[in-house]
C-alpha cells in the first residue's frame, strides 16, 4: 500500500483505534548559563539576542522542533541556580529574558543540571519514549565561585564518564578555562568576542544533527569556526 | 516467494514518516514474508535513522531470513535464524556501497529486526533492537498474549542492530503456544500498541485492528484500511517515524 490509495476504498479506516500520546525520540539539552554581574551590559545583551535566535532557528527545523528538549539553568546572585525554562519541546521554546546580577554559583547550577536529566531520563522510560544522550552546555564568562564547586565538577566528570551525559564548557573572554574544564572530558572552547548568536546557531544545528544521528555513530558536530577562538 | 496458503492471510503495510515526507527522503522500514502451507514467516525491519543505507539494511535482512527459514523446521530456528544474519551481514560487507569492503563499514547499513516463524499452533519470535511482536489468543472472550518486546541501551542512540558486532548478545528468541494472529511492528508503532513499560497491550490498539482484519475477507479494503488508520494525521503527528505493521491471521 505504501502511502497510495485505492479509490474505492479511500475513506476507509478502522474503527475504535485509540492513538497514545507524543511518541517522539527525545534529544534533551540543557543550557547552563552564568548570568553572573560581570555579563552585565553588552554581554548578557548578546546573549539574550542568541537565545532568541536558537528558538527561531529550533522552532523552523523539522526535525529538532519536535525531537529536541530544552531546559535553560542561570547561575547568579549569592549561591543560587534557577532554572528560567523548565523542559520543553524546541517547539515551544521561548527564550527565557536573562539578566545579570551577582556572583558564579556554577557548580550548584551544574548539579541541578544533571538531577533533571536523570528525572527527564525516569519520565522518559515511564512514558516509553526513547531519548538520545543529553546534552549540558555549560557557558561562562568567568569560574565558579560557589562553595564546594569541584566536587559538583567532579560530579559532572563521573557522569560523562558513565555515558549518561555530554557536557561541553564554553568560556568567553576572561573566562577561566582552566577551571571550567574539570566540569567536562572535554576541553572547553572559547567564544569569540560576544559572538553568542553564531554559537547558538550551531547549537541548534548540531542538536539537530544529533536528533536524526543514526545509533552507535559518533557525535559529528558542525563547524565550530564561526564562534570558536583558536588561540587560547 | 509471497504465496499465500488460504490458511494463512497477511495484511501489511508501511507508511512513510512524516520526518522523510518533509525531506522527501524514502521510507527507511521493510518487510517481507511468505507463506508455506500452514507456515508463515515473516520479518519487519527499521533502517537506522539517517543510517546511509539503513533501508538497505532492512531490505536485506528481511529477505534474507525470510527465504532461508522457510524451509527450516521450526526445532532448528533459533539455529538457523543465527546464520541468515550472518549471511546478511556477509553480504553487507561485499556490498557494493561498502567501500572499504570492512565489518566495520556495515554500520551504515543499521537496522533492527522483529521477526516471526509460526507453524501449526507453534512459534518463535526473533528480534534485535526495537519494534515489537505480539502473537494474541483468544479463550472464552479473553485475550491471551505472548509479547517480543523492544529492547534499547539506555538511550536510543545506544540501540541494538544486527550490524552491530556484538549483534549475537541482543538477539532474543520468544516462543509462542498457539495464536489466532500476529503483529509484527516497527519502533513508528510500538508506543500506540504498547503500554509505557513496553510490558502489556495497550488497549484501543491491537484489538479493534484484530477484529476488523479477522472480519474483513477483501484484502484490497483490509489493506486500505489499516494503511488510513494508521496514517491519520493525529498518528502522524505523534509519531513522526515511520510505520511499518504486519497482521497475520491463522
Amino acid at each position: 500500500m505504501d502511502n497510495s490509495k485505492t479509490d474505492d476504498y479511500s475513506d476507509v479506516m478502522i474503527p475504535y483505534v485509540e492513538f497514545a500520546e507524543n511518541a517522539n525520540e527525545r534529544t534533551p539539552c540543557i543550557l547552563v548559563l552564568d548570568c553572573s554581574g560581570s555579563m552585565r551590559g553588552e554581554p548578557i545583551k548578546q546573549l539574550n539576542t542568541g537565545l532568541q535566535a536558537l528558538e527561531k532557528e529550533l522552532k523552523e527545523d523539522i526535525d529538532a522542533s519536535s525531537r529536541v528538549q530544552l531546559l535553560v539553568i542561570k547561575a547568579y546572585g549569592k549561591d543560587d541556580a534557577e532554572i528560567s525554562a523548565d523542559w520543553v519541546d524546541a517547539m515551544n521554546f521561548t527564550a527565557p529574558v536573562m539578566e545579570a546580577s551577582g556572583l558564579s554559583p556554577i557548580g550548584k547550577a551544574m548539579v541541578l543540571a544533571l538531577q533533571k536529566i536523570e528525572e527527564q531520563k525516569c519520565l522518559y522510560d515511564s512514558c516509553g519514549i526513547t531519548s538520545k544522550r543529553p546534552w549540558i552546555f555549560l557557558i561562562s564568562d568567568g569560574e565558579p565561585t560557589d562553595y564546594g564547586w569541584e566536587q559538583a565538577a567532579a560530579k559532572c566528570r563521573e557522569a560523562q564518564q558513565n555515558k549518561k551525559v555530554v557536557i561541553h564548557a564554553v568560556g568567553t573572554q576572561g573566562a577561566n578555562l582552566e577551571k571550567l574544564a574539570k566540569f567536562s572530558l572535554m576541553s572547553p572552547k572559547r567564544l569569540s568576542g560576544l559572538k553568542f548568536t553564531e554559537f547558538f546557531l550551531w547549537l541548534s544545528r548540531s542538536v539537530s544533527c544529533i536528533s536524526r544521528a543514526a545509533p552507535n555513530m559518533p557525535d559529528i558536530l558542525d563547524d565550530i569556526e564561526g564562534w570558536h577562538e583558536e588561540n587560547i | 516467494m509471497k504465496k499465500t496458503s488460504k490458511a494463512i492471510r497477511v495484511i501489511a503495510t508501511k507508511i512513510t514518516g512524516s520526518l522523510h515526507l518533509a525531506k522527501n527522503t524514502p521510507c527507511q522500514d521493510f518487510y517481507y514474508y511468505a507463506c508455506s502451507g500452514n507456515k508463515l514467516v515473516a520479518v519487519v525491519s527499521d533502517g537506522a535513522g539517517s543510517a546511509k543505507y539503513g533501508k538497505i539494511g532492512a531490505k536485506m535482512i528481511c529477505e534474507t531470513l525470510v527465504n532461508v527459514l522457510i524451509n527450516t523446521p521450526l526445532k532448528d530456528v533459533e539455529r538457523t535464524v543465527q546464520m541468515a544474519v550472518e549471511m546478511a551481514r556477509e553480504r553487507l560487507v561485499i556490498h557494493r556501497l561498502n567501500k572499504s569492503k570492512s565489518e566495520q563499514e556495515i554500520l551504515n547499513f543499521s537496522a533492527t529486526m522483529v521477526g516471526v516463524v509460526y507453524h501449526r499452533n507453534h512459534g518463535v519470535f526473533f528480534h534485535i533492537g526495537d519494534g515489537a511482536g505480539v502473537a494474541v489468543h483468544c479463550v472464552n472472550d479473553k485475550i491471551d498474549y505472548t509479547l517480543s518486546r523492544p529492547a534499547n541501551g539506555r538511550f536510543s542512540c545506544e540501540t541494538y542492530f544486527y550490524t552491530m558486532k556484538n549483534w549475537k548478545d541482543c538477539l532474543r528468541f520468544t516462543k509462542i503456544e498457539k495464536a489466532d494472529a500476529l503483529f509484527l511492528m516497527t519502533d513508528g508503532v510500538t508506543n500506540f500498541a504498547l503500554s509505557e513499560d513496553m510490558c502489556r497491550l495497550k488497549k484501543g490498539f491491537i484489538e479493534p485492528i484484530n477484529q476488523y482484519l479477522q472480519a474483513e475477507s477483501n484484502k484490497q479494503r483490509a489493506v486500505v484500511a489499516l494503511n488510513n488508520t494508521l496514517d491519520t494525521k493525529q498518528a502522524r503527528k505523534l509519531n513522526s517515524d515511520d510505520k511499518t505493521f504486519l497482521w497475520a491471521g491463522l
